[in-house]
């Protein structure tokens, strides 16, 4: 999938983003509070509402390519129910259905390299102009009709929309005998980078049955952490660890010098999030959308500048989406990637370089950018 | 005349030296691109408080002020923090030597803030407060009258790390004295042209004191063409 525009409106949080072009790499940058993050978020709800969820008051309107170079146009609109509580309050997803009536799409539409495929008003769906039977009005028409030849390519692509601060933070412990199934299940490198399991578990997975792939990654991160001599995902052998622990395969490294293995509790923050970056650059198959916040985030001065390299130089058609406040990010990626976010109350806009009229210096092209007025008011609130 | 202004920079500079320079300097007219640099313009560059004003801002200013061939002066803003102005005046000459461009078409002009912009803000005595009310506040005086003694030569106080920090919250204390706010994003009142005259008139009453911001003083007077006199036809 490629995102190539993406405007989207929650009336419920009078949050607005106005229309923003993506290119394969799309550097975020602006003042703390502008809306960079919700930016992400704001596509990550997308996703859910191409998986099946009901967004209180949202509208959206994104335009795509899948990975068959098929063009996608789709849009729509949820009512916008007074004092309703954002999903990210509620604990079990089976409490709101059972309480409370969930928000009903309004309008909703799908196209297809510019031809309508489904047309959706209030209660009638029209799927290549003839009405469908009756479905439900919370959930999507990408969910819903998923099965359809015309829509499952659209559909799917909004399965590769990676969160990767998520992935970092992710750990669930399972059965071994879990992961054995599914050791057997996703049994080639291709399954693997389909699938839709944790980077994490790919690269367990990796580890245990695709070799080769788990090398480039080891020898890849031993080039940034030379000290570090060999990394493994592996359940813990200690007798003393708690039950699900010893069952669950976790990364460890062993360092020069250091005879012991070092779990990923104790691996530092910046060397496990350098691991699963470049686990995602191997284990996401192509045409996926990488979004990841604050990338310097952890990251030294060893790890910054060649995984910032990586973003530049992959070539498995990754897209990527990312925001950043790091000097050393926002020069070596350029002006070229940048897009500047400004807010007008709650109405966001994006610019592109070329309109910030930078000051055309010598100087480095982040120095230019903190002292672009653009820049620094980048939140107008009257 | 054209000026190219390169502050240090934490924050507050590139608001103060504007309001200043408008009240100072009103002929000169800030652009935010080289390319709109033609006559009576000044550009600004901050550092905004990243490192290597020397190492790397430096040098790309001076390539700039070569490149554009059409400014007067490269005027270059820093604190002496805890070095002495000569200390830190040589470190600028140094840097200056050590650029590959040379520094050909402009003259320098090295403006060391002693020791800090909120150094040359305690000068206002306008604004300083006889009977403070805050404990804080009597604590600062009792160690040093700034409406006495130089700011500029201010010893350090315990418990600040560096005089810097002490002076920003004398600076601060005197500010909120007067229920006002002062913070490097926000200079509020001190970027008035008013707070400004202020600190020239403490100069001139008494001399010898704020005696780096004196140079900012000459360096505007410099920059504010002479007045033609009109010429007489018999």
């Amino acid at each position: 999938m490629r995102i190539e525009r993406f405007a989207y409106h929650n009336k419920a949080l009078e949050w607005e983003l106005c229309p923003v072009d993506f290119s394969d790499l799309t550097l975020l940058v602006g003042v703390s509070g502008v809306g960079k993050t919700q930016i992400l978020r704001a596509l990550l709800v997308v996703q859910s509402i191409a998986e099946g969820k009901a967004r209180n008051g949202v509208c959206w309107d994104i335009t795509f390519t899948t990975e068959e170079g098929v063009r996608f146009g789709w849009k729509g609109e949820y009512e916008n129910k007074e004092h309703f509580a954002e999903p990210e309050f509620e604990i079990l997803e089976e409490e709101r259905s059972a309480t409370r009536e969930k928000p009903k799409i309004l309008t909703e539409s799908l196209t297809r390299e510019g031809d309508s495929i489904v047309e959706r008003k209030q209660d009638e769906i029209l799927l290549r102009g003839k009405p469908t039977p009756k479905l439900t009005p919370h959930r999507s028409v990408l969910n819903l009709l998923s099965q359809e030849d015309d829509v499952a390519p659209a559909c799917r692509a909004f399965r590769r929309i990676l969160d990767s601060r998520q992935e970092v933070r992710y750990y669930s412990p399972m059965e071994l005998s879990s992961f054995e199934r599914l050791l057997a299940r996703y049994d080639t490198l291709e399954k693997i980078q389909e699938s839709d399991l944790h980077t994490h578990l790919k690269l367990a997975l990796v580890y245990r049955s695709q070799r080769p792939v788990f090398e480039k990654i080891r020898e890849r991160f031993i080039e940034i952490f030379p000290h570090v001599t060999d990394i493994k995902v592996e359940p813990r052998k200690d007798e003393d660890a708690p039950y699900f622990v010893s069952q669950f395969p976790i990364i460890s490294i062993q360092e020069r010098g250091v005879s012991r293995w070092i779990d990923q509790w104790r691996i530092s923050s910046g060397m496990l999030r350098t691991i699963l970056h470049i686990s995602e650059m191997y284990l996401w198959p192509t045409g996926t959308v990488i979004l990841i916040d604050e990338f310097e985030d952890s990251l030294g001065v060893n790890c910054i500048g060649v995984l910032t390299e990586d973003l530049l130089q992959q070539n498995r058609n990754l897209q990527f989406i990312i925001t950043s406040h790091h000097p050393y990010i926002i020069n070596n990626i350029g002006p070229k990637y940048w897009k500047l976010v400004r807010r007008e109350r709650g109405r966001v806009f994006t610019l592109d370089a070329s309109s910030l009229g930078l000051s055309g210096s010598s100087h480095e092209a982040f120095l230019q950018l903190i002292n672009n007025d653009k820049y620094r008011e980048g939140i107008e609130t009257k | 005349m054209n000026v190219y202004f390169l502050v240090e920079g934490k924050r507050c500079e590139r608001k103060l030296y504007p309001s200043w320079l408008a009240y100072a300097v009103p002929h000169l007219r800030r652009v935010s691109a080289l390319s709109q640099v033609v006559a009576d313009n000044y550009f600004l560059v901050s550092g905004e408080g990243y490192p290597s004003i020397l190492g790397d801002h430096l040098p790309n200013a001076i390539k700039d002020v070569e490149t554009v061939g059409v400014f007067d002066y490269l005027v270059v803003v820093l604190d002496a923090e805890e070095q002495s102005v000569a200390e830190r005046r040589g470190e600028v000459q140094r840097a200056v030597q050590r650029s590959r461009t040379r520094l050909r078409s402009a003259r320098l002009e090295i403006l060391v803030q002693n020791r800090c912009l909120e150094t040359w803000l305690l000068g206002n005595r306008r604004m300083f407060v006889r009977q403070a009310g805050s404990q804080e506040l009597r604590r600062y005086i009792a160690h040093y009258d700034v409406h006495v003694h130089d700011p500029e030569q201010m010893p350090a106080f315990q418990g600040f790390s560096t005089h810097a920090q002490f002076h920003l919250a004398y600076l601060k204390a005197i500010f909120g004295e007067r229920s006002m706010v002062y913070s490097k994003n926000n200079p509020g009142h001190a970027a008035d042209a008013s707070y400004f005259e202020q600190l020239r008139h403490r100069v001139q009453e008494c001399p010898g004191h704020l005696a780096t911001f004196a140079s900012f003083v000459s360096l505007c007077e410099r920059l504010v063409p002479p007045v033609r006199q009109p010429r007489c036809w018999v």
